[in-house]
């Protein structure tokens, strides 16, 4: 084999990034362009997501495919803005500059959409624009010449609809031709008039950067020097600093507002750009009935109301089967494992430790994955934005915001993304507010400990025949959480996050059907997350219990009770005197220590707990619960007291590190913490007490 | 064409703020007269800059916030976000 033909052999890898706006279908077409093959990551020191997936365009051509997070420009106001422009001005720490950038753009939203081109420009990276969703519109008659758009912007266009797979083949066809004859675009910097003071004042500035930046592509010194003097970037050197000020006042001297030049002069070259491309865009805003519906004065509030009950009865119908069935193979494991092993301690740790602690925590995946769904579905649809729409004033009276409602919803399913989608909301002091109170949305972690002892203990009774008596003491504790959530917000935001009031201003995008094929690979992806990052602390959990509980060992025939001797029990005996008053014993107490890593652990510790005090074979926890119950030894005041205690504990070890990186302090978590625990305790004492007086 | 940016203080008095329109009534913005820089910021970015057409198009179950057409597309803000867009009402 000759050197030539190796060489083409080999083929060359390129990193192209998927920039666009937030709601511009940038997610439907990674998943098309790359066939829902990615990884998702973490870009590192922050948690904005980073997805990246291959793509083979040629035998010698390999595409690495990033997606940038979605902006609506390129600034420096937000961390996903930031990520944005480090990677696309070659400053980031981890990812190199891209060879090429895909622009995803909402065809039916092309004026503001194509801002962020105008600066995607100016930074002087080859470009290849993604007209997307442009079935959508056709169907609302907007008319783009594509060629003519393409030569206004001397860039490559294509018109993509991605949700259908339209245009898919023809722009890897454009991006290889790209790749193999990179350009950049000759408009930079053409909304910018030469004879412009506020030319020159940026390039002189960027000239100073550029200077002492080498990495930087060609050019993008005035991209960077014009977003200095607008303010929408930041920089660290003194001596740029100072420069800016001098450029500022010299600017505002002539009545010029940088910022507000910036935007306008962008907005009017758009226009005339668009004039150019003759794009006719027919007046009306294509809304459909739908959505007049949703945000109606009446039927809006209706349909939500009724939208968020739908979901969580769901969560319960749906995931039964499931969960039914999950939770028989694992007693079925628990068996035939039981029978390979020898019987002893390795069988002990294996059947009762292992299957019976990760088993009854495994099996409320199901629910997980359900209203991981729904909520993909809500965001996919649009319909979170209506949601935050519907709720900001309400939130607002609580110190929240409409935005604070996504990360609070998503705090349902797990407060870990819920803080994490903090990030979207500009002002500190309500992102704070938000990420404080997360964790008293009941978390999917907190389903299995409250369908376990709702199942035990409230009667299976139908008020009026078709309102379930389980399913509403449920809801009450949903809502319990959500009413310690407004007072707790409200407290710090008129104390401690005492400040000017934060920003709302947002897209309204339309309605669209989602992608089911995205929705369930987001779920999976979350779900999986969710396993990875819990299955090692509830192993470990089951284990270390397994341990307390099975050691030190005892004589065959040691009087009285054996768990009781062991050490978790000695433990539990320790502290029983601190929560009796909360109506807990000791076997309660060391589960409650027990489910501190993670609130789920609280089941199967439970489990261990029990399983092992009645040296029997692995019944169900629930049946256990029921026969305590018929014996009184476990009354509904202690299982509505720990229902309530589990509604504001933060029994999370990964909320408090979540939290920690967030917030970038350990007082903030130690605050959390603490205020929790204390509202736990406080809420327990009350309703055991107040049990015991109602039900004797 | 610099001269064109927004001007504080114009005291035109056929002037009115983007919150005080009713449903379903459009005004070309004059100028942006907002307190904070982070909020004219953003409302520049998202296109309410001198010239562009708004419409008040929906008000919240609650009253508040309210949602306007602009460019093609529905923006969402609170009614005290508007206050400060100056427009002339169209007819």
């Amino acid at each position: 084999m000759s050197a030539q033909e190796i060489s083409a052999t080999v083929p060359k890898q390129y990193i192209v990034a998927l920039a666009g706006n937030p709601n511009s279908g940038k997610t439907t077409l990674f998943n098309s362009l790359t066939g829902l093959k990615y990884k998702v990551a973490n870009y590192p020191g922050v948690t904005v997501e980073k997805k990246q997936g291959k793509l083979e365009l040629a035998d010698d051509i390999q595409v690495v495919l990033m997606d940038l997070p979605g902006t609506y420009s390129l600034s420096s106001l937000s961390i996903d803005e930031r990520i944005a422009t480090d990677i696309l001005l070659n400053q980031s720490p981890s990812d190199p500059a891209p060879n090429a950038v895909i622009v995803v753009i909402d065809s039916t939203n092309l004026e503001r959409n194509l801002y962020l081109v105008t600066q995607l420009i100016d930074c002087g990276l080859p470009l290849l624009l993604a007209l997307n969703m442009i079935d959508l519109a056709e169907k609302r008659s907007i008319v783009i010449h594509r060629e003519l758009l393409s030569r206004a912007l001397d860039v490559p266009v294509v018109t993509v609809a991605a949700s259908k797979g339209r245009g898919i083949e023809e722009l890897r066809l454009e991006l290889e031709k790209l790749l193999r004859n990179p350009k950049t675009s000759s408009r930079q910097f053409a909304w910018l008039p030469r004879e412009c003071p506020y030319r020159s004042s940026a390039e002189k500035i960027g000239g100073e950067i550029a200077r002492e930046n080498h990495f930087l592509p060609r050019r993008s010194g005035l991209f960077l020097g014009s977003g200095l003097l607008s303010e929408s970037l930041s920089v660290a050197d003194q001596h740029v600093t100072s420069q800016l000020h001098i450029a500022r006042e010299a600017l505002n001297k002539q009545g010029i507002d940088s910022h507000t030049f910036e935007a306008t002069a962008r907005y009017q070259w758009i226009h005339s750009v668009l004039q150019r491309a003759k794009v006719e865009h027919p007046e009306g805003s294509g809304h459909s009935r739908l959505d007049l519906i949703t945000t109606h004065r009446v039927w809006g509030s209706c349909i939500f109301v009724l939208l968020m009950a739908f979901i969580f009865q769901s969560i319960f119908l749906w995931a039964a089967l499931p969960m039914d069935l999950l939770s028989r193979a694992f007693e079925w494991l628990g068996q035939r494992v039981g029978a390979l092993l020898p019987s002893g301690q390795l069988q002990s740790l294996v059947v009762d430790g292992i299957i019976a602690g990760v088993g009854s925590v495994l099996v409320f995946v199901p629910q997980i994955a359900v209203l991981f769904f729904f909520l993909g579905l809500l965001e996919d649809s649009g319909y979170l934005a209506r949601a935050a729409f519907l709720m900001d004033k309400l939130l607002r009276k609580f110190g929240l915001q409409g935005r604070s409602f996504i990360p609070l919803l998503s705090s349902f399913a797990c407060a870990i993304p819920g803080i994490l989608s903090t990030r979207t909301i500009p002002s500190w002091a309500d992102r704070m507010a938000t990420i404080m109170v997360a964790p008293l949305m009941s978390c999917s972690a907190r389903i299995p400990v409250y369908t376990l002892l709702i199942a035990a203990c409230v009667p299976r009774k139908f008020i009026g025949g078709f309102l379930s008596l389980q399913g509403l003491t449920l809801c009450a504790l949903y809502f319990l959480g959500i009413s310690g959530a407004c007072l707790v917000a409200r407290t710090l935001k008129s104390t401690m996050l005492k400040g000017k009031p934060a920003l709302f201003v947002m897209e309204m995008p339309p309605f669209r059907l989602p992608s089911l094929r995205v929705v369930l690979r987001e779920t999976w992806d979350s779900v999986w997350a969710f396993l990875r990052n819990a299955s090692t602390i509830i192993l470990s959990c089951s284990i270390v219990l397994w341990f307390l509980a099975s050691y030190p060992r005892l004589p065959d025939d040691f009087p009285g009770s054996r768990v009781q001797a062991s050490y978790a029990g000695r433990i539990g005996t320790f502290i029983e005197p601190a929560i009796r008053p909360l109506g807990f014993n000791w076997e309660i107490g060391v589960s409650i220590l027990s489910s501190f890593a993670a609130r789920e652990v609280f089941v199967s510790s439970l489990a261990t707990v029990y399983n092992l005090n009645d040296d029997g074979d692995s019944r169900s926890l629930v049946t256990v619960l029921e026969q305590k119950k018929q014996r009184g030894e476990f009354t509904l005041a202690t299982a509505l007291s720990l229902l309530a205690f589990y509604v504001f504990a933060c029994q999370c070890i990964s909320t408090l590190a979540v939290s920690r990186r967030e917030t970038g302090s350990w007082k903030w978590t130690v605050i959390m913490f603490s205020y929790m625990t204390a509202l736990a305790y406080c809420a327990s004492f009350i309703v055991y007490q107040g049990g015991r007086l109602l039900f004797g | 064409m610099f001269d064109e940016g927004f001007s504080r203080t114009d005291a035109n008095a056929r002037h009115t703020s983007l919150n005080s329109l009713a449903v379903g009534e459009s005004g070309i913005v004059v100028a942006l007269d907002c307190p904070s820089p982070e909020l004219r910021n953003k409302l520049l970015v998202m296109g309410i800059v001198a010239g562009t057409i708004v419409k008040l198009d929906r008000i919240a179950p609650l009253g508040d916030p309210i949602t306007v057409q602009i460019l093609g597309f529905s923006l969402s803000l609170r009614r005290n976000e508007a206050e400060c867009v100056r427009v002339i009402p169209r007819q």
